[in-house]
């Protein structure tokens, strides 16, 4: 049996194999920068690649100073002069740069810039043509990666915001060789079943990673369809053509999926203080009529005739009982007098007088006043005080005789 | 896009309206069978924005026939 190794003795091994090899101690290798990460030790990471491979590598800060005079960016292209090593904890092997140089622009971004300015002068990128969004869809098609995190915070975010819109998801390829024609697809196949509104995007990545959504393609997929859609590729910093073609750009998936779908639970907020505020209203309103309302009524009710008849009825009683108060007044009044006379007449009575042995004397019903008036034999009535005597006469002499 | 969207911009339309309608009813001067006419037409409103904003929760349709397994990796 072979003999048995630690990891540390093999990339030991190999990384003396790279050190010791001729070639590889000073190369020159040509290609595009990306992934380019400026530390803070002043190191700088970065990523060089062509159309099919790339390699890490890694300038130290003590080379910048004589090997680089430009501040390197992705997409850069660059030929970079150093040698290639074992990194030897990871057990990857990559270049390091010794002088960087500018080779023009990178292949791709200069593809990019000019496919960027042939579709603009066509047009696609043209405001006339951006299509509203729906304010509240139903339907919302989603072209992206069925497992990235883009997915996962469109699903939860749409779930918060608005429950009850329809999700379809197009799993597409957002990256690597035929992405681009499943998220066509993808834009094709949602077009046709009456979405409201399309959301296509991925996570940030590299300028490579992203490269699907530059591609024309996807661009006219999305000029062409008839669907609202909104793009949300990468980062803020990442305009992909996708984005500049799209109906409405976001800069990250979450962001397009919040332009997509409103937030239902603000509008309900909002809905239930308009019914508050116009029932209030109108209680007000009635409130106010119905008090108004008891106002007038009372102030009619004050004038109707049957007040003022019933008003003028009691006064008539009122007067009545006055009249009668007052004629009764007379009236005892009068009796009072009556009554007071009557007592006075009783007085002056000759009858009363009739005391003492005086009479009246009457014949034939007259008072008899002299001795001429009666012969003997004639009846005479004598009244005194207390009754009448009848007699008649017997002898008659007269003062003379 | 779908056909049913004229409906839904009816919401935000409708939404205007209701705010209209409260502000109308702000008026003193407005008559009462004015003011009633315009609540009833509020409170319709008001059901059909509610009935437009409710629903059923909805999970996630994946569609079909897209990838290989192939190109998912």
């Amino acid at each position: 049996m072979a003999e048995v190794y630690t990891v540390s003795r093999i990339n030991e091994y190999v990384s003396n194999m790279l050190s010791n090899d001729f070639f590889l101690s000073n190369v020159s290798i040509k290609g595009e920068l990306s992934r380019v990460i400026l530390h803070s030790s002043g190191h700088i990471y970065f990523t060089i690649k062509d159309e099919e491979c790339s390699m890490p590598g890694m300038m130290y800060a003590s080379s910048r100073k004589t090997g680089l005079d430009f501040v390197p960016e992705d997409g850069q292209s660059v030929i970079i002069s150093g040698y290639v090593s074992l990194f030897k904890r990871d057990g990857k092997y990559q270049l390091y740069a010794r002088k960087i140089t500018l080779d023009g622009q990178g292949i791709l971004y200069f593809e990019y810039e000019k496919l960027k300015q042939r579709l603009y002068e066509e047009g696609l990128f043209d405001h006339e043509h951006k299509k509203p969004i729906p304010a509240f869809p139903k339907k919302v098609g989603i072209v992206t990666s069925p497992t990235g995190a883009a997915i996962e915070d469109i699903c939860n975010i749409a779930k918060r915001r608005n429950p009850y819109v329809q999700l379809y998801l197009y799993p597409a390829k957002v990256q690597g060789e035929g992405a681009a024609a499943t998220i066509v697809r993808g834009i094709k196949k949602l077009d046709t079943m009456g979405m409201d509104t399309i959301i296509i995007g991925r996570g940030g990545g590299s300028i490579e990673d992203l490269w699907p959504f530059n591609e024309e393609i996807v661009a006219r997929a999305i000029y062409d369809a008839n669907t609202p859609i909104i793009s949300g590729t990468g980062h803020e910093i990442d305009n992909t053509l996708a984005d500049y073609a799209a109906d409405l750009r976001a800069p990250t998936p979450s962001a397009a999926c919040e332009l997509a779908i409103p937030d239902i639970m603000e509008k309900k907020r909002t809905l239930a203080q308009y019914e508050r505020t116009l029932k209030q209203k109108i209680t007000g309103k009635v409130n106010m009529a119905e008090s108004r309302y008891r106002l007038l009524s009372s102030r009619l009710e004050a004038a109707s005739p049957v007040v003022k008849y019933n008003n003028q009825c009691m006064k008539i009683k009122q007067l009545e009982a006055k009249l009668n108060q007052l004629m009764k007044n007379v009236y005892d009044k009068r009796y009072h007098l009556y009554e007071v006379l009557l007592t006075r007449l009783n007085g002056l009575s000759p009858t009363a007088r009739l005391t003492g042995g005086y009479g009246y004397i009457e014949h034939d019903g007259r008072p008899l006043t002299s001795v001429k008036n009666v012969k003997e034999g004639d009846d005479l009535s004598v009244t005194v005080c207390d009754g009448t005597i009848h007699g008649s006469v017997v002898r008659i002499e007269g003062k003379d005789n | 896009m779908s056909t049913d969207n004229k409906e839904e911009f009816k919401l935000e339309a409708a939404f205007a309206e209701i705010e209209d309608i409260i502000n109308k009813l702000d008026h003193d001067e407005l008559p009462l069978k004015d003011s009633i006419d315009l609540y009833g037409k509020g409170a319709k409103l008001i059901v059909k924005c509610k009935e437009e904003l409710s629903g059923i929760e909805k999970e996630m349709i994946v569609i079909g026939d897209t990838l290989s397994d192939e190109e998912e990796q």
